[in-house]
C-alpha cells in the first residue's frame, strides 16, 4: 500500500486511550445493526466481563465494525434443517490502518454460541487446494478482501505468496477486483448447503522469481468465491468441535524455497495496493524540498566546509506539521539519521568532492541498504530517503513495501542483513564499473538503477526521483 | 446436535489446518547457538586491539566474514555472521574508525579488499546482534549500526 501522502497529513496520536474509551469504542454498535449483531455484541460484552480480552483484541486486531458484519441465516438457503432456523453465522470485520486485520466468525442459535477469530496470517494453514468445498487460502483472501472492498473500496491487492492462486511461493501477484453492475444479484449463489459470495478478479501481473531475477507474466481473469455457510448434508456428519479464540495473531509461517537457494520467511499477507502515481510523489517531494530547501542547502554547505556528512530526519509533529529534525554530524563518509515512529523520511548530504569527477553525486549501494534497514529491519515508518549532492537532490521512495522487502531478499539471495549489505554494494559496484567512460554521476545512477530494476517499482517496490537543486522539480530518474 | 451444527458451519474455516503446514528449514551452518560463546568473551577488552585478536577467539563455524561497506568506496569495519537467515542467526560487527593498513576510498567491490590487512586494523567498537535486529552488545551508540 502506498501511504506516502497519507502519512504526511496524519496527526499521530501519542496518547494511550483510556480503558473505558477503548471499551466504549469496541462495543459501539449502531442502532441500525440487526438484532443478531446486537446479540453478538452483548455476548462478547459478557465474555469480556468474565475474562477481559478487549484490550488485547484492540491491540492486535483493531476495532470491530459491527455495521459491516455479514449475517448469514437459514433464510438465505432453501430446505434447511428446521433445527437450525434460529441459527446465524456472523462475520464481523476488525480493522486497523485502513485494512481488515481479523474477522470474528461467530455462530449462534437459541442455546449455543461458538466463535473463532480468523487472521490473514493463517492463510497457509488453509492449504492451497481451492478445488474442494472447504476453504483454502484463496477463499480466506476473498473473505478479507471482500471486507476491504466494502469498507475501504480497496480493489487492488499485492499478494506476495503465489501459492494462494496456484503459483509458486516466490511468485508475487497483483490482483484487482473487477467492477460489475448488478453485484448483489450476480455475486451470491445459494442452495441447501451453502451461500457463496463471489467476485471477479483480474490478475494484472505475476512476478516470477527465477533465481535472483524476476520476470513478469500476463495476467488472467477469474472468479473467486467464498462459501460462507457450509453444511455436510451428504454425510449427515459433523466435524469435531474447534473453538479457536485466541486474540493473538498466529506466528508467521516459516518456510523455504526447495533447494535452499534462499530463504523465504515471515511471508507478508496480501496488502491493499494503490498504484503509485509518479506525479503525486513528485508533488510531495517538491513540497517537502520547497518547505525545507533553505535549511537543507545550509546543512549541505556546512558539510562541505568541514568535510563531515550530515544526516537529517523529516518527522511529523504533534500538531501535524512536517518538520526537519535531528541534523546530525557524521564523519567524512558516513552519517546516520535519528529515526522515530513519527519519522516519514530521512536524508543525508553527500560530499561534492572532486569537481571534475562529480564524486558522490548520487546514491550508493549502502544508501539503498540503509533504507531497507530503517524500514524493514528497524520498522520505522519512513517512506524514503533524500540525498543532497552538489547539483541534484535524489529521493528514493518506497512504493510497495512488501515488494521492496521481498525484492531485496531475492536480489541479494539472503535475508541476513550483513549479506544483504555486502551484496547490494557489490551489485552497485558492478553496475558502476560497467561504464568506465561515463561520468561519475552517470555511473552512480547506473549503480542505483541496478538496485531498483531500472526504476520499475513493480519489481523493486521503490522508485528514484531526481531534481535539480536550483529549481526544484522532481522527476522519475530514467535509465 | 444444535451446537454441533454450528460448529460444522465454522469448521469450513478450520478443517484444513493440520495437514498443510510448510516445514521450516534448519540452517545448515552456524546459527544462534554461537551466541553463548560470543557473549562469554570480555568483548570490551578488545577495543583498541587488532581485529585479528577478536576473530581468533570467536566461534569458528561462521557463515560469513566480510568487510562492512560504508558509503561508496569506504568501509565501516568487518562483519562475522553465524547463520544464514534473519530468524536464526547472529553477528558480530567490528567497527574500525581509523584505518592504518587499508587505504580508502577504494571504488571496487568490497569482496576484493584485502582481509589480511583488515585483520590488522584496530577495533573501535563492537556490536553483537541476533536475528538481524536484536542488539545484545554495543547497543548504546547509534553511530554504529548494522
Amino acid at each position: 500500500m502506498s501511504s506516502g501522502c497519507k502519512k504526511i497529513d496524519i496527526i499521530p496520536s501519542s496518547k494511550e486511550e483510556s480503558p473505558e474509551k477503548v471499551l466504549a469504542q469496541f462495543f459501539n454498535v449502531s442502532e441500525q445493526c440487526n438484532s443478531k449483531v446486537k446479540s453478538a455484541a452483548d455476548y462478547l460484552l459478557r465474555k469480556n466481563v468474565e475474562s477481559e480480552f478487549v484490550s488485547k483484541a484492540v491491540k492486535n486486531a483493531g476495532y470491530p465494525l459491527w455495521d459491516k458484519a455479514k449475517t448469514v441465516t437459514p433464510s438465505h438457503l432453501s430446505r434447511m434443517n428446521t433445527d437450525t432456523d434460529s441459527a446465524v453465522i456472523l462475520y464481523i470485520p476488525f480493522v486497523s490502518d485502513s485494512s481488515t486485520t481479523a474477522i470474528l466468525t461467530l455462530g449462534m442459535n437459541s442455546t449455543d454460541t461458538v466463535y473463532k477469530i480468523l487472521w490473514p496470517q493463517q492463510y497457509a494453514e488453509f492449504g492451497f487446494d481451492s478445488t474442494g468445498t472447504q476453504w483454502s487460502a484463496e477463499q480466506l483472501f476473498m473473505l478479507f478482501t471482500e471486507f476491504d472492498y466494502e469498507i475501504y473500496n480497496h480493489r487492488d491487492f499485492v499478494v506476495p505468496d503465489g501459492r494462494i492462486f496456484g503459483r509458486n511461493i516466490t511468485d508475487t501477484i497483483h490482483i484487482s477486483r473487477i467492477e460489475q453492475s448488478n453485484q448483489s444479484n450476480q455475486y451470491q449463489r445459494s442452495n441447501s448447503t451453502y451461500l457463496d459470495v463471489c467476485a471477479n478478479y483480474a490478475v494484472n501481473w505475476v512476478l516470477i522469481a527465477l533465481g535472483n531475477a524476476f520476470t513478469a507474466e500476463p495476467g488472467q481473469t477469474g472468479e473467486i468465491c467464498i462459501r460462507l455457510w457450509w453444511f455436510d448434508n451428504a454425510n449427515s456428519t459433523f466435524p469435531p468441535l474447534v473453538n479457536y479464540e485466541s486474540w493473538e495473531p498466529p506466528a508467521p509461517e516459516g518456510s523455504s524455497i526447495s533447494g535452499g537457494a534462499w530463504y523465504w520467511e515471515d511471508p507478508e499477507i496480501w496488502q491493499p495496493y494503490t498504484d503509485p502515481n509518479d506525479s503525486l510523489w513528485a508533488a510531495r517531494l517538491n513540497g517537502l524540498l520547497t518547505k525545507f530547501k533553505g535549511r537543507i542547502d545550509s546543512v549541505h554547505q556546512t558539510a562541505q566546509q568541514d568535510g563531515d556528512e550530515r544526516a537529517f530526519t523529516f518527522g511529523i509533529l504533534p500538531n501535524g506539521d512536517t518538520a526537519l529534525q535531528y541534523i546530525l554530524q557524521g564523519d567524512s563518509h558516513s552519517s546516520d539519521p535519528n529515526l522515530f515512529n513519527s519519522s516519514i523520511f530521512f536524508g543525508h548530504t553527500h560530499q561534492d568532492d572532486d569537481s571534475v569527477l562529480y564524486k558522490n553525486q548520487s546514491f550508493d549501494g549502502v544508501d539503498h541498504y540503509k533504507l531497507f534497514y530503517s524500514r524493514i529491519i528497524q520498522q520505522y515508518p519512513v517512506d524514503g530517503q533524500l540525498v543532497t549532492t552538489r547539483d541534484f537532490y535524489y529521493a528514493i521512495v518506497i512504493t510497495i513495501p512488501t515488494k521492496f522487502r521481498n525484492y531485496i531478499h531475492s536480489l541479494t539471495g539472503s535475508t541476513q542483513i550483513a549479506k544483504i549489505r555486502i551484496q547490494l554494494e557489490d551489485i552497485f559496484t558492478t553496475a558502476f564499473d560497467s561504464c568506465p567512460a561515463c561520468s561519475w554521476q552517470k555511473r552512480s545512477e547506473m549503480g542505483m538503477m541496478a538496485l531498483i530494476h531500472n526504476n520499475n517499482q513493480i519489481f523493486s517496490g521503490v522508485k528514484i526521483f531526481r531534481s535539480p537543486k536550483q529549481n526544484i522539480n522532481f522527476e522519475l530518474l530514467t535509465p | 446436535m444444535k451446537k454441533t451444527f454450528l460448529v460444522a458451519c465454522l469448521f469450513a474455516c478450520t478443517a484444513t489446518f493440520a495437514d498443510n503446514k510448510t516445514k521450516s528449514v534448519t540452517p545448515v551452518f552456524g546459527d544462534t547457538t554461537a551466541l553463548p560463546a560470543i557473549l562469554s568473551l570480555n568483548l570490551q577488552s578488545y577495543i583498541g586491539k587488532p581485529v585479528d585478536s577478536l576473530l581468533a577467539v570467536l566461534p569458528s563455524n561462521y557463515n560469513l566474514r566480510a568487510f562492512l561497506p560504508g558509503s561508496f568506496g569506504y568501509c565501516r569495519g568487518i562483519a562475522q555472521v553465524w547463520g544464514t537467515t534473519s530468524y536464526n542467526s547472529c553477528g558480530v560487527s567490528i567497527f574500525i574508525n581509523n584505518f592504518q593498513y587499508l587505504s580508502f576510498p577504494m571504488y571496487t567491490a568490497s569482496k576484493t579488499w584485502d582481509m589480511t590487512l583488515g585483520k590488522k586494523e584496530t577495533i573501535s567498537f563492537i556490536r553483537v546482534y541476533k536475528n538481524n535486529s536484536e542488539c545484545l552488545f554495543g547497543c548504546n551508540d547509534n553511530r554504529y549500526w548494522d
